[in-house]
């Protein structure tokens, strides 16, 4: 009685992704460059390190997502009968765990600089015949890495929001406010330069309370995913509406007396279970599957539905 | 309206930049008005050719350099030879302000102490306290106009 599609996104989704993946390949090969940069220009400044460690930690949904959309797409076969839509949710989980670890490391490592009084030393280089404060060109370089960064944020927000994909929606969000950390940076490396030596290990210990604050929210979100959370909306974790209405539209049909569903997120998909009390002298193998056309229809999002005949609704299923 | 807030940020943060740069970097501990004051505190671990005592006479190629530095800048100076955990303790407490022993930049000290760029193709270096960034501008600025000759 349950059958799943093997193409999760609708026609006219496709070149969606299609965008999602070049701006995701752009955003990688751009996160490249600015590592190599920042790498080269670090010098001793706990707040350059600690940008530079989140920059080389935000290729990770970007990698995540690239990978993931090979795979997510294959026919459901013998070892894997439910498909391979969850590895979008395994790749959120990484890429979560990640940038939580390593904000809890840069938050330890610069609470130590600061009580230790780690003065940052920065010094000077030769450029085109002039004498050149590093701090200049680190804070050339910050520019560099948050510009564009930010304008490939609000080009991928909206398209993760349509193709509900959490990877894509989180890489967005976190590039987009990716500013903030540049400025903390930048700040940081200022007020050096003003003799505050504290203000680079300061900024430092902002910089990673936010990839802490990030890592946390995304952990929380990726681990209610894989405990088969009912589905939320992407961008603001309220639950779906869209099963109500399935629950209603079902409700509706003449041929059934009472039904209730519950419906879990499979990576960009919704899979779930309609249990069904049926009307007297029903035969339901004439209206299930017509049932479930008219479901998906709904919207593209419910993939996979599975319809039980019961005496009475089940209790214990929320 | 998200980006007219961004690039008044910008906008502030580039005149604050401009109107600061003239005298950045500084240094957190002072020690260049105190070089001014009280002259160059120059560390030296006997390390020929690079440092030698003789009695109470220094000589060797980088305590050369520092003293056309000190001529330069007009500062008076001073040696206070030792071991190097005194002194690069010494430095490590702003106590010198500069330490010479033929040190290169891959220096195992280099976690305590700041490090200039190097004087010479050999990646040699001078030591000096982490952070005094201005002491160290002065320095390098030295050492590229001696670089270039």
């Amino acid at each position: 009685m349950s059958h799943s599609e093997t193409f999760e996104l609708p026609d006219y989704l496709k070149p969606l992704l299609k965008k999602a993946k070049v701006l995701e390949w752009l955003t990688l090969l751009y996160l490249l460059s600015t590592i190599v940069l920042m790498y080269l220009l670090m010098g001793s400044s706990q707040a350059m390190k600690t940008a530079w460690l989140e920059d080389a930690l935000s290729t990770l949904p970007a990698i995540s997502f690239l990978i993931a959309t090979r795979i997510y797409n294959k026919r459901p076969n013998i070892n894997f009968p439910y498909g391979y839509h969850r590895v979008f949710s395994i790749a959120f989980l990484t890429g979560a765990v990640a940038l939580f670890g390593m904000g809890c490391f840069l938050a330890v490592d610069s609470t130590i600089s600061l009580i230790s009084q780690e003065h940052p030393t920065i010094g000077s280089m030769m450029f085109m015949g002039k004498q050149i404060w590093m701090g200049w060109l680190m804070i050339a370089a910050l520019f560099y890495s948050s510009i564009p960064s930010m304008i490939l944020g609000y080009k991928k927000l909206p398209i993760a929001k349509k193709l509900h994909n959490k990877i894509l929606y989180t890489d967005a969000e976190t590039q987009k406010a990716d500013y903030m950390t540049a400025f903390a940076a930048m700040l940081g490396i200022l007020g050096v330069g003003l003799g505050y030596w504290w203000m680079d290990a300061a900024a430092a210990l902002f910089i990673s309370l936010s990839v802490i604050k990030d890592g946390y929210i995304n952990l929380k979100d990726a681990i209610q995913d894989l405990m088969d959370r009912r589905p939320v909306h992407v961008d603001n974790s309220k639950p779906d509406e869209l099963v109500e209405i399935i629950e209603e539209l079902i409700n509706s049909w003449d041929w059934v007396v009472k039904a209730k569903v519950r419906f879990r997120e499979h990576g960009q998909v919704y899979f779930g279970e309609v249990y069904i009390v049926l009307a007297p002298d029903v035969d339901p193998s004439q209206h299930i599957e017509k049932g479930i056309k008219e479901i998906k229809e709904l919207h593209w999002k419910i993939n996979d539905i599975t319809f039980m005949p019961v005496h009475n609704l089940p209790k214990n299923i929320g | 309206m998200y980006y007219k807030q961004l690039s008044y940020k910008l906008l502030f943060f580039l005149t604050f930049s401009a109107v600061t740069s003239c005298n950045i970097p500084k240094d957190p501990e002072d020690s260049w008005e105190d070089i001014q004051k009280n002259g160059l505190q120059i560390g030296v671990i006997v390390n020929p050719p690079y440092t030698i005592q003789q009695n109470s006479f220094f000589s060797g190629t980088e305590i050369e350099l520092i003293q056309n530095f000190s001529s330069e800048n007009k500062l008076q100076s001073r040696y206070i030879s030792g071991n190097e955990t005194d002194l690069t303790d010494k430095l490590e407490n702003y106590e010198i302000d500069i330490l010479l022993g033929g040190f290169t930049k891959k220096s195992i000290w280099s976690k305590k102490v700041g490090l200039t760029t190097p004087y010479d193709n050999e990646d040699h270096v001078f030591l000096i306290p982490k952070g005094e960034n201005k002491l160290l501008h002065n320095l390098e600025s030295f050492i590229f106009k001696n670089k270039r000759k």
